[in-house]
C-alpha cells in the first residue's frame, strides 16, 4: 500500500514537465495557431436558449455544475439533442455527393462513388493543343492526370479568389480526371430519387454531363459521362 | 496515476462528444473516470454527464468542465493522482485547448468521417500534431472512423488515404453509421446500455482497443 502510494507520487510528479510542456505549446504560434481551414465551414448549433450567465457559472472549480437553472438548460438541450436525432431516423434512400462551388455562387455536386480524393492546386503544365476546357496536366504521386477546368467547360463567372481552388480528383469505369473547382464546400446528403432532370433552359451548358439539379440549387454532374468522352480525357489509365 | 485520453478533431460534428461520453463512461467501469468537457458554453458532454447524473448512473464517473486551456491544464493536475482515467472532449477548433489536449494526453482519439472531404479537412490539425510532436515525440494520434459506411467508400482505399495523406495511426474498430448513438447521448446512456447490439459490439471492439494502447 504504501510503496503503491509512493509509486503513485512519483508518477505524478513525473507528468508536471508534460504539464508545463502543454501550456508552452499552446502560446506557440504558427503552424497551429490558424483557425480551421477556409473550405470547410462548420455550421455549429447555436447555444439558443442559453442565458449569458451559463459560461461562467460552468467554470471555475466546481466539478458538474450544481445550479438548478444550469442544470435545467442542460437537460433540456440534451432532449432537444435527442429529439433532432430522432426525426433524423425517417430515411428515404440517401447517398453522399461532394459539394463544391464555381464562381461567386455556383453550387455543384459530385456523387461519392465517383469520388477519389481533392487536391490542393500544385502546379498544372498546358498541354499544347488541347481545348481551353483542359487546364493541363498534373503529378499525382509520379502518375500524370489531367485536369479539367470546370469554369471555362460550364462557362460560369470568372472568380478571383484563387485561395480555395481544389483539384477533385474523381473515377468512373477506370477513366480518371482532375476537376479544378473555386471552392470545395464540403459533403452532403441527398436523395437520388428527387433529383429533378435537367432543363437546357436552365442556362447550364455541356448539359449531357448534367445528372439533374437538386433542391433547385445544386447541379448534379454525370461523371460516368464526363469521362467517357475522349475529348476530355487526356489520359487513360486502368484502375 | 491517471491516463489521459483527448478526443480531438478540428471539423465540427463528427462526433468527438460521442466517442468522449462513451468512452468515459465504460472507462468509468474500469477505474475512477473523470470526463472533462473542453467544448462549452456549447457543452455536449456536460450536458450528457447532467442527464446521466439524474438518472443516478455516474458511478465513478465525474463530469466537469474547462472554459479554456488554462482551467484545463489546472484540473488535470488536480484530478490526475486521484483518477484512473481523465478523458478530455476538445473543441471543433485548434485552440490552445487542443494543443494542450495533444501534449498532455497518452492516446489522442480523431474521430473521421469516412470521406474524402473529411479526411482533407483533418490537415491543419495534421500539422499541429507535428509541432506537437517536436515538444513530445511519443504522442499517440490515432483515427477513429465514425459514421463508417462500408458502401460510401472502401476501407482499404480509406485507410491508404489516411496512411499516405495524414501519416496518421488508425483504430481497427469503426463505427457504423447507428441511430443507437444519438439516442443515447440524449438519455445520458452509452451506447452500451442501449439496445442496439451491434452498435454496443463495435464500441467495445473499441474500448478494448484503446485500453490495449493505454497499456
Ligand atoms: N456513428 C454515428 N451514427 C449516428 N449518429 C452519430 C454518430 N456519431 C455521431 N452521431 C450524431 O451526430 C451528431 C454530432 O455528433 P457529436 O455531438 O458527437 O459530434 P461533435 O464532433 O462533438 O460535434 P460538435 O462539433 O457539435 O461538438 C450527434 O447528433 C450524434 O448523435
Ligand atoms: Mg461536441
Amino acid at each position: 500500500m504504501g510503496k503503491e502510494n509512493k509509486g503513485r507520487t512519483d508518477k505524478v510528479s513525473a507528468m508536471k514537465p508534460v504539464f508545463e510542456e502543454a501550456l508552452a505549446f499552446a502560446q506557440e504560434t504558427a503552424p497551429g495557431a490558424k483557425t480551421p481551414s477556409p473550405g470547410t465551414p462548420h455550421a455549429r448549433p447555436s447555444a439558443a436558449g442559453l442565458p449569458p450567465a451559463i459560461a461562467p457559472a460552468v467554470g471555475a472549480v466546481q466539478l458538474m455544475p450544481r445550479d438548478e437553472n444550469v442544470q435545467e438548460v442542460l437537460r433540456s438541450r440534451a432532449r432537444l439533442l435527442a429529439r433532432l436525432q430522432k426525426t433524423g431516423v425517417v430515411e428515404e434512400a440517401r447517398d453522399q455527393y461532394l459539394c463544391f462551388r464555381l464562381g461567386p455562387n455556383e453550387l455543384y455536386g459530385i456523387p461519392y462513388a465517383c469520388l477519389e480524393e481533392l487536391m490542393y492546386v500544385g502546379s498544372i503544365a498546358r498541354v499544347p493543343g488541347t481545348p481551353r476546357a483542359i487546364a493541363g496536366v498534373v503529378n499525382r504521386r509520379g502518375e500524370l492526370l489531367s485536369v479539367l477546368d470546370l469554369r471555362q467547360f460550364f462557362r460560369t463567372d470568372a472568380h478571383e479568389d484563387a485561395s480555395q481552388a481544389r483539384i477533385i480528383v474523381v473515377q468512373a469505369d477506370g477513366a480518371r480526371v482532375g476537376l479544378l473547382v473555386d471552392a470545395v464546400e464540403g459533403n452532403e446528403f441527398y436523395v437520388p430519387a428527387r433529383v429533378a432532370a435537367p432543363l437546357s433552359s436552365d442556362g447550364v451548358s455541356n448539359i449531357e454531363y448534367v445528372q439533374g439539379i437538386y433542391e433547385g440549387k445544386v447541379t448534379l454532374l454525370n461523371i460516368r459521362a464526363m469521362l467517357a468522352d475522349p475529348g476530355l480525357v487526356v489520359n487513360r489509365s486502368a484502375a | 496515476m491517471a491516463k489521459i485520453i483527448g478526443v480531438v478533431q478540428v471539423k465540427g460534428g463528427v462526433g468527438r462528444s460521442t466517442l468522449a461520453t462513451n468512452l468515459a463512461a465504460a472507462l468509468s467501469l474500469e477505474g475512477a473516470t473523470t470526463l472533462i468537457d473542453g467544448d462549452v458554453p456549447q457543452g455536449t458532454s456536460a450536458s450528457w454527464g447532467a442527464l446521466r447524473r439524474e438518472a443516478g448512473r455516474l458511478g465513478n464517473l465525474t463530469v466537469t468542465t474547462a472554459q479554456d486551456h488554462v482551467e484545463l491544464v489546472h484540473k488535470a493536475r488536480q484530478l490526475v493522482g486521484s483518477q484512473d482515467y481523465i478523458v478530455i472532449d476538445g473543441p471543433p477548433r485548434i485552440a490552445e485547448i487542443t494543443k494542450v489536449m495533444l501534449i498532455m494526453s497518452r492516446l489522442c482519439l480523431l474521430p473521421l468521417g469516412a470521406s474524402a472531404a473529411e479526411v482533407w479537412a483533418t490537415g491543419d490539425l495534421v500539422q499541429t500534431v507535428e509541432a506537437a510532436r517536436r515538444r513530445r515525440p511519443e504522442i499517440d494520434v490515432r483515427i477513429v472512423w465514425n459514421r463508417f459506411r462500408e458502401h460510401t467508400r472502401s476501407a482499404r482505399e480509406l485507410s491508404e488515404a489516411v496512411h499516405a495523406q495524414l501519416g496518421l495511426e488508425e483504430m481497427q474498430a469503426r463505427l457504423g453509421y447507428r441511430v443507437a448513438y444519438g439516442e443515447a447521448l440524449g438519455r445520458g446512456l452509452s451506447v452500451s446500455e442501449w439496445t442496439d447490439r451491434l452498435a454496443r459490439d463495435e464500441f467495445g471492439g473499441l474500448v478494448a482497443e484503446v485500453k490495449a494502447a493505454l497499456a
